[in-house]
C-alpha cells in the first residue's frame, strides 16, 4: 500500500502540492486527473522519491517505509518495486530496444544473453513489440515508444506500475490499445498501477479509483460512475471539458 | 544606487561561488563513484574513441599550423637579433609547456564538452535522467564516471600527440622554408625538452581534462526548459570551460615560474 501523507511542494513562488494525502491500495489502478501544469506528475515523481517533499513533517510510504527519508541504496531498493512509464518513453537513445528493455539485467547480473533475450522477448510480447529488439527508438513511433517504455517497465515484474500520460500524443486506436494493455497488467499481473492523465475516455476506462488534482489538493475521489456523476462544479467542468466555469473564471480573475 | 550596486555585486559573488561549490560537489560525487561496482569498461573505450580518435583530425589540423605559425613568428623576431638558431627551441618549449596542452584542451572543450553538454542535457530534458534513478542506476556513475575517465586520460594523450604534430610543423618551415639543417633542428628540439617541461604540460593538460569533464557534464544535468534550455547549456558550458581552463593555466603558470 502506499500513503502519501501532507506533502508541500513549491517550485518558486508557484505552489504545487499544497498538504495533500492519499491513499493507493494494492492491486488497484487508481487514475489521477487534472489540468496539464496542475502537478500531477510532481505527485508522482514524488511516489517514486524523484522528488522530495518541501516540508519535512511530509511522508510517502511505500509498504510502510517512509521514502523521504531513505538513503540512496535504501531508496533503490525501494524502487525496484516500481515501474515508470514516462509521458514521452524515457527511452535511452543510445541503446537499442532490446538493451532498452533488458537494460537492469545487463547492468546488474551476469545472465546468459539468450536467456536475456527470451526475458525481453517476453516483456516485449506482452505489449505487443515482438521482434524489434535490435531497433533503435528514434525509429519507432510515439505509440511504439510508450508501448516499449512499458516493456521495460514490466520486464523486472514490478509490484506497482506509474504512468505519467500514457496516452498523451498518440492516436485514439493507439490509445486504446495502450488502455487495454494497461487494464491486461492490472488484470494478468496483478499489479498496483497509478496512472497520470488528462484524457477522460482513458481514465473511465481503465481507474478503479479516479482522484481529481486541484491546486495542490485532492479535490474529489471517486469510482468512475461516482465521477461522472459528480456534482462538483470543478469537476464537472474538467470531465465535460468545457471552456466555462470555475476554473477558468480562477484563472480569468487571477 | 551605490547600495545596489554593492547589492548586485554581492549577488554576483555569491552566484559564482555557489557555481565553483557545485562543480566541486560533482566531482567528489564523480571520483566516489569512479570506484563504485558495476565498472563497466566498455562505456569508458567508447567514450574513449568518441573524445579521442575522433578528435584527431581537428587535433592534427590545429597543432600542424600552430607549429608552423610558431616557427615563422619566432624567425620574424629573432631575425632582427641574429638568434635563428634557437627556433627549434621556443618551438618545442611552447609547445610543450603551454600551447600544446591549452590549444588541444580548448578544441576538446570546444568539440566534446559542447557535446558532452548537449546530449546529457537532451537526456534531461526528455526525462532519460529521471528513468535512470527509477531504475536504480545513478546517473552520475552511468554518465559522468565514463566521460570524465575517457577524458582524464585522452586529452594528455592528445596533448602528447599535438606536441608531436606542432614540431613537425615548425620542422616543415625551419626545414623547408628558413634552410635550417634537419639534424640540427632535431637536436635542437631534443636539447631544449626537458622531463620538467613534459611534466608541466601533461601536469595541466591532466587538470584541464578535469574542467572539461566537469563543467559540461554539471550544465547538462543542470539543463531546464527543452530544447533552448539544451542550447544556453551547451554555449554557457564551453564559455566557462574556456575561461576556467585559461584561469587554471595562468595559475599553472605563475607557480611554475616561481618554482623553477
Amino acid at each position: 500500500m502506499i500513503k502519501i501523507e501532507n506533502i508541500s511542494k513549491k517550485f518558486g513562488n508557484h505552489i504545487v502540492l499544497d498538504k495533500l494525502n492519499l491513499e493507493i491500495k494494492d492491486g488497484e489502478t487508481l487514475v489521477i486527473i487534472g489540468r496539464s501544469g496542475c502537478g500531477k506528475s510532481v505527485l508522482l515523481k514524488h511516489i517514486v522519491g524523484l522528488l522530495i517533499p518541501d516540508n519535512l513533517d511530509a511522508k510517502v510510504i511505500v509498504d510502510g517505509v517512509n521514502i523521504t527519508k531513505l538513503t540512496w541504496k535504501e531508496l533503490n531498493e525501494i524502487r525496484n518495486k516500481f515501474g515508470v512509464v514516462f509521458q514521452g518513453g524515457a527511452l535511452f537513445d543510445s541503446l537499442s530496444v532490446g538493451e532498452n528493455v533488458g537494460f537492469k539485467y545487463l547492468e546488474y547480473s551476469n545472465i546468459p544473453r539468450d536467456e536475456l533475450y527470451k526475458k525481453v522477448e517476453e516483456a516485449l510480447h506482452l505489449v505487443d513489440l515482438s521482434g524489434i529488439q535490435n531497433v533503435l527508438p528514434s525509429e519507432l513511433s510515439g505509440g511504439m515508444r510508450k508501448r516499449a517504455a512499458l516493456a521495460r517497465a514490466i520486464c523486472l515484474k514490478p509490484e506497482i506500475i506509474l504512468y505519467d500520460e500514457p496516452t498523451t500524443g498518440v492516436d485514439p486506436i493507439t490509445a486504446d490499445s495502450i488502455n487495454e494493455l494497461i487494464r491486461s497488467m492490472h488484470d494478468q499481473l496483478k499489479v498496483t498501477s497509478i496512472v497520470v492523465t488528462h484524457d477522460m475516455v482513458s481514465a473511465y476506462k481503465i481507474a478503479d479509483r479516479i482522484v481529481m488534482l486541484y491546486k495542490g489538493k485532492i479535490i474529489a475521489e471517486g469510482t468512475p460512475r461516482e465521477i461522472q456523476n459528480t456534482t462538483h462544479p470543478v469537476v464537472k467542468q474538467f470531465i465535460t471539458g468545457s471552456s466555462h466555469g470555475p476554473i477558468t473564471e480562477t484563472i480569468d480573475g487571477f | 544606487m551605490i547600495k545596489r550596486r554593492i547589492g548586485n555585486l554581492g549577488a554576483k559573488i555569491l552566484s559564482c561561488i555557489e557555481y565553483l561549490g557545485g562543480l566541486l560537489v560533482l566531482l567528489f560525487n564523480n571520483i566516489l563513484q569512479v570506484f563504485s561496482r558495476p565498472f563497466k569498461l566498455d562505456r569508458i573505450l567508447f567514450q574513449s574513441k568518441v573524445i579521442g580518435v575522433e578528435s584527431l583530425p581537428i587535433v592534427s589540423l590545429v597543432a600542424f599550423f600552430l607549429g608552423m605559425i610558431l616557427a615563422f613568428q619566432t624567425a620574424y623576431m629573432l631575425s632582427k637579433m641574429g638568434s635563428e638558431i634557437y627556433i627549434a627551441n621556443i618551438v618545442a618549449l611552447s609547445l610543450v609547456r603551454e600551447l600544446g596542452p591549452v590549444l588541444t584542451s580548448l578544441v576538446v572543450a570546444g568539440r566534446n564538452g559542447a557535446s558532452i553538454t548537449a546530449e546529457i542535457g537532451t537526456m534531461k530534458v526528455s526525462e532519460q535522467i529521471d528513468a535512470l534513478e527509477t531504475l536504480a542506476t545513478n546517473p552520475i556513475r552511468y554518465l559522468v564516471v565514463p566521460r570524465f575517465l575517457a577524458l582524464f586520460f585522452m586529452v594528455p594523450l592528445l596533448v602528447i600527440y599535438a606536441d608531436l604534430i606542432g614540431i613537425a610543423g615548425g620542422w616543415l618551415v625551419c626545414v623547408q622554408k628558413l634552410g635550417v639543417n634537419s639534424h640540427f633542428y632535431i637536436k635542437m628540439v631534443t636539447e631544449a625538452i626537458e622531463y620538467k617541461d613534459i611534466f608541466t604540460g601533461l601536469l595541466k593538460s591532466f587538470v584541464f581534462a578535469i574542467i572539461i569533464a566537469i563543467v559540461s557534464c554539471y550544465h547538462g544535468m543542470k539543463v531546464e526548459g527543452g530544447a533552448e534550455g539544451v542550447g544556453r547549456a551547451t554555449t554557457v558550458s564551453v564559455v566557462n570551460s574556456f575561461i576556467l581552463i585559461i584561469v587554471a593555466d595562468c595559475i599553472f603558470t605563475a607557480i611554475f615560474y616561481f618554482l623553477k
